[in-house]
């Protein structure tokens, strides 16, 4: 039985419970969260042991592995927090809000040797595992350019701190994070970035987000990643082009299930909750848990986490400055 | 109204010949191609006469010319036309060299004919509904384009670059560039481009992206690749998202088509039932010509959008952003 606590309440800490809850050998031994309303009735729901700080959790239950739902800006503090008490951690993606921050996070879990796995769960979203598959087979040759899109609504509300770079960073980190892990897993590493970013507050309070990225990877592929917080919901797409064929996904055309109501109205949804069969999260816990039961050698290393983050940070620098951002130029300057 | 056909050398020139004949005003009474065999086949289909002699062609009485020669040859085409006074329609990209251009519009104003470069994709009922939305201002200020003209790779002429100019970069950004400006009103201040050569074993980049950003700061990337498989069931594509303050327009200018699942040819295909672009453009420089009306694409927008393509040029082989040092008409 593993005994895990989930730190973090929000939308994507009560996700997590959800799908930790469906899963065998699995003890949810306590929740930290800061609302104290919604940390009463989740605790009743789940039947466990609600804390409003970590270090009460470690001192009132007993924990094995932390999952780290909390706002980018929290992550350093909370991991190190959770490895210095000796527990293991998954964490949201991305990994920091900064590389430092991430490699910050990567050097006190290997120094306090516990093993730390970072929720990159497109990795576990058939979709777009199955196009990876697809492309390592060589399905469609030697790639030539790829295009990904992620858009969602603009997160308002309790979500606002997604808009405060300082605490998200910002749109292309914490949106493009997903696409970009996912092309590093599929193309190999980045050579080059150029992105544009155009970042609006609209009259009705809510920011609006956009940017265009390309990314020369080091094999020459051609990658263009469109992210959009100006969507009503989430929306993205890939097109894989390459020498020998074509791979193309829509997640607007591939919904199995179409639900119309008629007394309802489109709700913006910012998850993709919608596959029918297993979750994405649920197949990415589950690997975590044989990773630290079963000793499985990781589909997503913390050091990948780390990557992402860097290339992330390229193109904010790309977009920052209207120009170019060369990967290994800018370790050198770092 | 008299027109003649300069090279069918272009795919396009067979739906422009088309759509001239279904003109009721209008009869291709000559035609003039390079290629003896293909000008006599094309004169005998569109009952029209073959010259094998360009300047003999250019002295009938033919009013206008319609030049779908290779790139290259569109300057040389337009000089002849317009010394001998005949209104051209030329195929895009207007020019392989941005002084061609500047060229070729300095004699069509010297000889007092018209010059206008043909972008159909203007004419597109979806294209004008995406312009009258945007100027009536349905989605707010324009901010960012994500366009894509993606295409088969064409072979011949097109992957020979002292015909061509250059590959997918010279075929496929200038549409999109030009209905940006078009719908817009502005025009680029600099140019990024990653451009390779990555499908197919040839002499001639046929894919990128290019970034590209507007005077007023308006961001746009512009795929122009030849990336579409040979079994895509059609040619390409003209997409635009465009994002404005007050919402989103997600254009598929191909859009309207059925799909046809067809078994004898083993292939699956588009069947396009939008109207024909190409019969908008045809029929808009026929009504300039006949009304003496001054096109409603110009020289300077062939140049225009040129001269992006060859910011695009220059960008992808230094890695740097290039800031376009427009030419003053």
């Amino acid at each position: 039985m593993l005994k895990v606590a989930v730190i973090g309440l929000g939308k994507m800490g009560q996700r997590h419970l959800e799908n930790w809850s469906q899963l065998d050998d699995i003890q949810i031994a306590g929740l930290v969260g800061s609302d104290q309303k919604i940390l009463t009735s989740l605790s009743s729901k789940y039947n466990t042991q609600g804390f409003s700080r970590l270090e009460d959790l470690f001192a009132g239950v007993e924990v094995d592995v932390v999952d780290i739902c909390l706002p980018t800006f929290l992550h350093y503090q909370f991991v190190r927090e959770a490895a210095l008490a000796n527990k293991h951690v998954i964490c949201e993606k991305p990994i920091g809000r900064t590389v430092s921050e991430a490699q910050a996070i990567i050097d006190i879990c290997q120094k306090q040797n516990v093993q730390l796995y970072i929720g990159h769960t497109l990795r576990f979203d058939p979709e777009y595992a199955n196009a990876h598959d697809q492309v390592m087979k060589g399905v469609i040759g030697n790639p030539g350019v790829v295009r990904l899109s992620r858009g969602t609504a603009t997160p308002v509300g309790k979500k606002s701190w997604y808009a405060d770079p300082e605490k998200s960073g910002g749109m292309i980190l914490d949106l493009g994070i997903h696409d970009i892990d996912w092309l590093l897993w599929t193309f190999g590493s980045v050579q080059r970035v150029m992105a544009k970013h155009i970042k609006r507050e609209l009259p009705n309070g809510k920011n609006l987000e956009y940017a265009l990225v390309t990314l020369r990877m080091v094999d020459g592929t051609i990658a263009h990643l469109e992210l959009s917080w100006a969507k009503k919901r989430l929306e993205t797409s890939f097109e894989l082009a390459g020498k020998n064929g074509m791979i193309t996904s829509n997640s607007v055309d591939s919904q199995p299930i179409v639900v119309i109501k008629e007394d309802e109205s489109l709700e913006p949804t910012y998850l993709s909750n919608n596959l029918v069969g297993d979750s994405p999260i649920l197949r990415q816990l589950r690997h975590f848990k044989d990773c630290i039961v079963e000793g499985f050698s990781p589909i997503v290393t913390a050091e990948d986490a780390l990557k992402a983050v860097e290339v992330a940070e390229a193109a904010i620098q790309s977009a920052a400055t209207s120009k170019p951002v060369t990967i290994v130029e800018r370790r050198a300057l770092q | 109204m008299k027109i003649g056909m300069i090279s069918f050398a272009h795919m396009h020139a067979l739906s422009y010949a088309h759509f001239l004949v279904e003109h009721p005003e209008v009869e291709i009474a000559a035609i003039w191609d390079e290629d003896v065999a293909r000008g006599t086949e094309m004169a005998q289909r569109f009952h029209s006469d073959f010259y094998s002699d360009l300047d003999a062609m250019l002295k009938t009485d033919i009013q206008a010319v319609v030049i779908c020669s290779e790139n290259a040859k569109h300057k040389d085409h337009v000089f002849a036309a317009a010394r001998a006074k005949k209104h051209i329609l030329c195929e895009k990209p207007i020019a392989t060299e941005v002084e061609d251009a500047r060229a070729m519009i300095d004699v069509c104003k010297a000889e007092g004919v018209e010059l206008q470069v043909a972008y159909p994709v203007r004419f597109s009922p979806v294209i004008q509904k995406v312009k009258e939305l945007i100027q009536t201002g349905e989605i707010g200020e324009v901010l960012a384009i994500n366009g894509t003209n993606h295409g088969q790779m064409p072979g011949g002429w097109f992957i020979e670059k002292e015909l061509s100019g250059g590959g997918s970069a010279t075929d496929h950004i200038v549409h999109v560039m030009d209905l940006i400006r078009w719908i817009l009103k502005e025009e680029v201040s600099t140019v990024y481009a990653e451009l390779d050569t990555r499908f197919y074993d040839i002499d001639v980049e046929d894919c990128g992206i290019v970034t590209i950003e507007l005077e007023s700061g308006t961001i746009v990337t512009i795929d122009p690749s030849w990336s579409r498989p040979e079994t895509f069931p059609t040619w390409g594509d003209v997409t635009l998202e465009i994002i404005g303050t007050k919402g989103n327009l997600s254009v598929d200018v191909f859009k309207q088509h059925s799909v046809l699942y067809d078994d004898a040819n083993k292939k699956v295909q588009q069947l396009p039932w939008s109207s024909n672009m190409d019969k908008g453009l045809i029929d808009d420089f026929v009504r300039c010509i006949k009304e003496g009306d001054h096109p409603s694409i110009t020289g300077e927008d062939g140049l225009r959008t040129l001269e992006v393509v060859k910011g695009a040029y220059e960008s992808a082989q230094t890695n740097q952003v290039v800031t376009l040092n427009k030419v003053i008409l």
